[in-house]
Formats: C-alpha cells, sequence, structure tokens
C-alpha cells in the first residue's frame, strides 16, 4: 500500500501562506504605498511600427503595530521583493518582460519595447500591462491598458500654394469630401519649393471597439516639414 | 545610450520626428536625452545603495530626496532642451509631452 507522504516544501508553504493569511486578513498590507507611474507609446516612421511599455517608481510606507499590523516580524522576514512586469504585445510579437526583483522599498523599473515591420492599412492590435509583482501581497499595482488597434495609414496631400516662405499643402481627398474640416496647421518650417502631392505615413490608432480612425476623409491644411520631403511621391 | 543600436536609433528617430522635430532639432537633442538616461540611471543606483544602508542601520530611506533630485534633474533637462531646440521645435516637443501624458498612469501620488 502506497503511504502518502507530504513535502516539507509544501508543509513550509502551507505554514508561510496560514501566517500571511491571517496578517492579510488584518489588513497587513495597507500601509505599502505605491507609487508607480506606467507609460505605454507607438510610433511609426512609415516602415516599422513601434511601441513601448514601461513601469516605474518604488513603494512608501513602513510596517508597524501602530499602524495595525501586528504580524510585522513575519511580513518583514525576509525582506520582500517587488519585481516590475511590462507586457508589450505588437501584432503576434512580443510578450512579457520581467525586471529584476529588488527589496520592496527599493526604486524599479522596468520596460519592454517591440517592433514589427508593418504593410500599410493594414490593423496590428497593441496590447499593453504592468504590474509588480510582490513577494508577499501578490500582484501590487497592476494596470491592464484597453487594446489599441493600429495601422500605418497613407494620406495624400496637394500642393496649394505659398505664402511667404511656407508652402500649403490640403488634404487630397480621392472622394472628393472637402466640406468637412479637421484640425488645422500643423508644423511650419523653411519654404522648400516642394510641389505636386505629399505622401504622408502616420499612424492612426483607436482604442474602442468599432472606435473611428484619428485619420479622417476630410479637408486638412498642414504646412509642408522639411522631413516630409522623405515622403514625397512624384507627380 | 552611449552605443545603442541600430534598432533603438530607429526607435528613437521615429518617435522624435513624431514629436514635431526636423533633423537639426533631433541631433541637437539626442546627447541631451542620453544624458538624461545616464543621470537618471544614476540617480537610482545611488537612491537604491542608500535603502540598502538604511535598512542595515534600521533607518528609513529618504525618498522626499531622491524625488526632489529626480525633479530637479527633470527640470534641468527642460532647461537644455530649451538651450539646443529651435522654438519651433520646443514648441512641437512641448506640445507632444502634454499629448503623451494622455498614456501615462500614476497608481499613487509621489510622496504621499
Amino acid at each position: 500500500m502506497k503511504t502518502s507522504r507530504l513535502h516539507p516544501v509544501w508543509l513550509i508553504g502551507v505554514f508561510v501562506l496560514a501566517s500571511l493569511g491571517s496578517a492579510l486578513g488584518q489588513g497587513c498590507f495597507n500601509w505599502m504605498i505605491p507609487k508607480y507611474s506606467t507609460y505605454a507609446t507607438h510610433s511609426t516612421d512609415g516602415t516599422r511600427i513601434y511601441t513601448s511599455v514601461l513601469v516605474d517608481g518604488t513603494t512608501g510606507g513602513s510596517c508597524s503595530q501602530s499602524g495595525g499590523c501586528d504580524h510585522c516580524n513575519q511580513i518583514m522576514t525576509p525582506t520582500p521583493v517587488h519585481t516590475p512586469r511590462a507586457y508589450n504585445k505588437l501584432g503576434s510579437t512580443g510578450g512579457w518582460s520581467i525586471g529584476a526583483a529588488h527589496s520592496w522599498n527599493e526604486y524599479i523599473t522596468e520596460e519592454n519595447d517591440q517592433n514589427i515591420v508593418a504593410t500599410h492599412g493594414v490593423n496590428y492590435t497593441f496590447n499593453a500591462s504592468t504590474n509588480v509583482l510582490c513577494s508577499v501581497a501578490g500582484c501590487f499595482s497592476c494596470i491592464t491598458n484597453p487594446i489599441v488597434t493600429l495601422r500605418i495609414a497613407d494620406t495624400d496631400y496637394i500642393f496649394n500654394g505659398t505664402s511667404l516662405d511656407t508652402c500649403e499643402y490640403l488634404l487630397y481627398c480621392p472622394n472628393g469630401n472637402t466640406a468637412a474640416t479637421c484640425g488645422g496647421g500643423h508644423d511650419r518650417t523653411l519654404y522648400t519649393g516642394l510641389r505636386g502631392i505629399l505622401r504622408m505615413s502616420e499612424l492612426s490608432s483607436h482604442s474602442r471597439p468599432g472606435g473611428k480612425w484619428s485619420m479622417p476623409l476630410c479637408r486638412e491644411r498642414r504646412l509642408c516639414k522639411h522631413s516630409d520631403q522623405l515622403q514625397l511621391e512624384d507627380v | 545610450v552611449s552605443n545603442p543600436s541600430e534598432e533603438r536609433k530607429a526607435r528613437q528617430l521615429s518617435f522624435l520626428r513624431t514629436a514635431g522635430l526636423g533633423d537639426s532639432d533631433i541631433q541637437a537633442v539626442v546627447p541631451v536625452l542620453a544624458k538624461f538616461k545616464s543621470q537618471y540611471a544614476y540617480l537610482i543606483e545611488r537612491y537604491n545603495r542608500s535603502v540598502v544602508i538604511a535598512k542595515a542601520r534600521g533607518a528609513t530611506p529618504d525618498v522626499a530626496t531622491f524625488l526632489r533630485k529626480r525633479e530637479e534633474l527633470v527640470q534641468s533637462t527642460r532647461n537644455a532642451l530649451g538651450t539646443v531646440l529651435s522654438t519651433n521645435g520646443m514648441t512641437s516637443f512641448h506640445a507632444h509631452v502634454q499629448r503623451e501624458k494622455t498614456r501615462m498612469k500614476v497608481v499613487a501620488k509621489e510622496g504621499q
């Protein structure tokens, strides 16, 4: 007959969990003050889409009986550690990145960068989350951002004349929709003699299911920029 | 950032162009940002060392001083950007930072 044995590590684990359970039940982690920031952003150079997800910060506070915790020795031995984690999934690329574990009140930071070569006009999802995992309190400072859909949008602008040292372009709408207006003038630099149709590759995004893209078919005034020459399309 | 990979260079260029900076402004801003990054990393490293020392002494680490120095670093970097960027470049950069703030989340107030 096979005898059932309990593994000592499991027993220790149960004991620790039971102790922490009573500590948690008494709000023994309320004294920890999370001070974390997260940042999720994206960009394009017309060929690739770049995304970054970052978490950064520390935890303040101090465990004390007067603070309502009778189990500080149990909680603080060994010293709890915090591990920053950042999730960056762009299309089918990426996932979690896990930073170094540090003592709970040290300053921690983790950045997860991804990029893909993107086909113009094709949608890619950008999924970003961050959290800090506390060795005794579990998921700490957990943030999940709404899923964002990204695509590189090609938009044509047509030359509309010059004024002093600037040239002006209007959004070139193949469907003839010029009644609506959006935005207004963008940046301005010295006149560079651009003519014809200027093709801009810009990143459009929306984060709501069924939401509209930020690059509508409408009339938009745009002043030329030096860097736009790189996107110039022959007439 | 002293020897960034090609991917990191391309990434940085993409984000700086998105911020509305032209070629000359980008050339000027890259070393300022590199200096910020290295000084920020140094501040963090120094603070984390102070946490270890404070723990050994049974003291509380001085997070307020760290946060003040971090704020000073941000301010001095902004001043440096104002010096090296064109007027239009600084305006675009500032507007970009304001837009990007919608993508930043703070879990709790610093210095709470």
